[in-house]
């Protein structure tokens, strides 16, 4: 055996096989989560070394019930492992199996050993078969399935070391179980259709006959089939009279009769009707009355428990990147790096790393209702409702994740089957108040809404609500318009798994928000870092006449009112960025925003956040902190302090202030969010039509708003 | 299906949509197995279904493909 040689495992299951934690304990902490090529279907890699030196990489691959499958995670699945020239086909598939519910997982481990991968059978949760006093025969099913199978439990880690061995020990023979590929399947196809198979088998060169059946079922989608070999096929199947959906049920039913009693003979039988701990639970969580209560009320108070939580740890970073550039400041010579390295990008960095503590908490709250197995529940309870507004009860996944940042919410409208109802969910999912406008809410709200209590109830504090309400009216609102304006494409079904509660595998939790904190500062980091440099020259730079003539004029008004010192400096400055090109850039977009009430200083903050809402903030920093040197005043201060030249008036009114708070509620300003969704509909149409409906909500909006309060 | 009470069990007899009998049966959900309707979604339009040991959700209107004979 070539020791340099690194193989490649993949792990297959159902969902909620156990796959993901065997995966945590088999690579430890050497895993990395990348994406297939082409699409955004989370590849989570790994690597691990084998007694004898062996290098192993081992990718978890998305949950799937079998090789027909529904939506797009599942399709890869399938697309990877019926296509042997793929660069992520396994040499080895360990195929994971739930221990208490053994039966519904063999239809896919039957349908793997059939299409001619090699396989080792892990059944997981063996510790909670144990706990019933259950005992499994695992030659019988070795027996059966023609494979080596083990019992473990990848949550006690009991037996997953003998899995290593026995993967060492398998993967040597691999070649000699390709060359078994010819043996008969497990699965008896008939002979009726073999003509049309083997014509499949000549085209794709495939393993089997039983892997020229799952080719032609799903010709049309797989990738690597060419237009010649599309139409070859179709004109077969025509030929062949081939009928999709009765083999597909043909060959299920099929398998359930083969292998039920086999595996009836394997295990003994539990107590089936005794009613179960998550029964119990379950009579309360999902009550027809009670369950929607307790589902707002848990809803609350996670985003208070954002809040509360994350006060402290936001001053931390705050001072943290406060203190760094005054650092910098010290060391650095007083020149135009060490401005660039404060005012730039410490100044735009630290408005994004402020959020990780919200972010953080969002996630991991999110990650134990999805590991406990709650969020099913609530994605059963609201379906109906959902459904009313042409989004799927799976949809609920993405609207709460959309609280923390609509990126991870709208990758998590995979698992929507039905294009209309997951086109519709991405769509309205960025209306829902991300944590990136909670800092712009925040500096906006003083201005809108004067100290004071009403009801007992701070009055800034209901507003904060107000318009976070104002975001799911905005979901209701545009999803009933989307479920009018989209053509309905396929059947929309729901069929979901309530899965026992469990207790909760810390480490899967904490893996699973490490990696999308992780993603969300990679992601976002990026984005601000180059828009804070690019902002921080257009405000230091502009036209050179332009610039001449303000420092001229800012030398009169200096010159005329004797000022010296620091009022001389603001008086400069200020003129400076007036000239500069973000002035120019801000004064072109003025007349548009005028009738909102905007001025081009929000102008340019517009501008800049058209990449990312956050933004907003750190430009509001960068301009005012350019525009005047007095480190000390925060800038909500000097926003409070801005009159408008020609009125005379405060530039943050209420009706101002209100009219741009309507504005980042329902504008699209978030490049990421475009990205996101053009990667997942796989087409330029949909971020165009998201940029330009939500761009539509909120200038109307704001015109109308703006419009009432003046 | 449809005139399944919450609490009643029943034994599937046959589909009538043969797509989604097709999703039906991936998870095991298959002529002759033993269904119990645990209850009703708030709004009455999804089942919580209980099948061998194995917990479910269904829509109500796409339920009503499923003949049961009530036991």
């Amino acid at each position: 055996m070539n020791e340099d040689h690194v193989y490649k495992i993949a792990l297959i299951g159902n969902p909620n096989s156990g796959k993901s934690s065997l995966f945590n304990v088999l690579t430890g902490l050497r895993q990395s989560v990348g994406n297939f090529p082409g699409v955004t279907v989370d590849k989570k890699q790994g690597y691990f070394t084998l007694d004898n030196g062996v290098k192993a990489n081992i990718t978890d691959f998305p949950g799937l019930y079998s090789l027909y499958p529904n939506s797009a995670d599942e399709k890869l699945v399938v697309d990877v492992l019926c296509r042997p020239e793929d660069e992520h086909y396994p040499d080895l598939v360990v195929y994971v199996a739930d221990a208490t519910n053994l039966e519904r997982h063999f239809l896919l481990a039957t349908q793997v050993v059939d299409l001619g991968i090699p396989m080792v059978f892990a059944i997981n949760m063996y510790d909670l078969l144990e706990k019933e006093d259950r005992i499994i025969d695992t030659e019988k099913i070795s027996d059966y399935l023609g494979v080596p199978v083990l019992a473990i439990s990848s949550r006690t880690g009991e037996h997953v070391d003998e899995l290593k061995r026995l993967i060492q020990k398998t993967l040597p023979t691999l070649a000699k179980i390709s060359g078994e590929a010819n043996k008969k399947t497990l699965y008896n196809l008939g002979s009726v259709n073999n003509p049309l198979y083997n014509e499949v088998k000549g085209l794709f060169n495939t393993k089997n006959l039983y892997h020229a059946k799952v080719m032609t079922h799903h010709h049309d989608w797989l990738k690597g089939v060419s237009d010649d070999q599309k139409h070859a096929i179709k004109t077969a199947i025509e030929r062949a009279n081939f009928e999709n959906l009765k083999l597909q049920i043909d060959e299920t039913m099929a398998r359930y009769n083969a292998f039920t009693p086999i595996i009836s003979r394997s295990i003994s039988k539990s107590n089936h009707e005794k009613e179960s701990f998550t029964e119990k639970i379950d009579k309360v969580l999902t009550h027809r009355f009670f369950g929607p209560v307790i589902f707002f009320s848990l809803m609350f108070l996670m985003f208070q428990s954002i809040y509360a939580w994350s006060e402290t740890p936001m001053t931390w970073i705050e001072d943290f990147f406060a203190w760094s550039g005054n650092a910098v400041r010290s060391i650095l010579p007083s020149c135009w790096l060490s401005d660039l390295l404060v005012d730039g990008v410490i100044a735009g960095l630290g408005g994004v790393m402020v959020f990780i503590p919200q972010i953080t908490i969002l996630f991991l709250l999110i990650a134990i209702m999805e590991e406990t197995g709650y969020m099913s529940r609530a994605v059963y309870m609201f379906d109906d409702i959902m459904q009313k507004f042409g989004l799927n009860g799976r949809s609920i996944v993405a609207l709460i994740s959309s609280g923390a940042c609509a990126i991870p919410a709208i990758m998590s409208t995979r698992t929507i089957s039905n294009w209309k109802e997951r086109i519709n969910t991405i769509m309205v999912a960025p209306l829902i108040s991300c944590s990136a406008r909670l800092p712009v809410y925040t500096v906006l709200i003083g201005f809108a809404v004067p100290d004071g209590n009403t009801m007992g109830f701070n009055n800034q504090g209901l507003a904060f609500m107000g318009l976070y309400l104002l975001g799911i009216l905005g979901v209701l609102f545009a999803s009933l318009v989307f479920k009018y304006l989209l053509k309905a494409d396929g059947h929309s079904y729901l069929m979901i798994e309530l899965p026992s509660y469990k207790h909760i595998n810390v480490k899967n939790v904490l893996l699973t928000v490490k990696e999308k904190v992780m993603k969300f500062i990679t992601e976002a980091g990026k984005v601000i870092l180059i828009i804070s440099i690019l902002l921080w020259l257009l405000v230091s730079y502009g036209p050179n006449q332009a610039m001449d003539e303000a420092r001229q004029k800012a030398d009169e008004i200096v010159l005329v009112q004797g000022l010296d010192g620091q009022e001389a400096e603001d008086v400069f400055l200020s003129h400076k960025i007036e000239a500069s090109y973000a002035g120019h850039l801000g004064k072109f977009i003025e007349p548009v925003i005028k009738p909102l009430g905007f001025d081009w200083k929000i102008g340019i903050a517009l501008i800049t956040s058209f990449a990312a809402r956050e933004v907003f903030v750190g430009t509001m920093a960068t301009i005012y902190s350019v525009g005047s040197s007095d480190d000390d005043a925060t800038i909500r201060e000097k926003m409070a302090a801005e009159i408008n030249p020609q009125s005379g008036n405060k530039v943050y009114n209420s009706a101002t202030a209100w009219s741009l708070l309507i504005f980042y509620v329902f504008a699209m300003q978030c490049m990421s969010t475009l990205a996101v969704t053009k990667s997942e509909t796989n087409s330029w149409k949909w971020p165009i039509i998201q940029f330009f409906y939500m761009g539509t909500l909120a200038y109307l909006g704001s015109w109308l708003v703006y419009n009432l309060l003046s | 299906m449809k005139d399944l009470k919450v609490g009643e069990s029943g034994i599937v007899l046959a589909f009538t949509n043969a797509e989604y009998a097709c999703k039906l049966l991936t998870i095991g959900l298959m002529p002759q197995t033993k269904i119990t309707l645990l209850r009703k979604s708030p709004l009455g339009g999804a089942y919580y279904i209980k099948m061998d040991r194995q917990l479910i959700a269904v829509r109500a209107k796409e339920a009503v493909s499923i003949e049961v004979e009530i036991i």
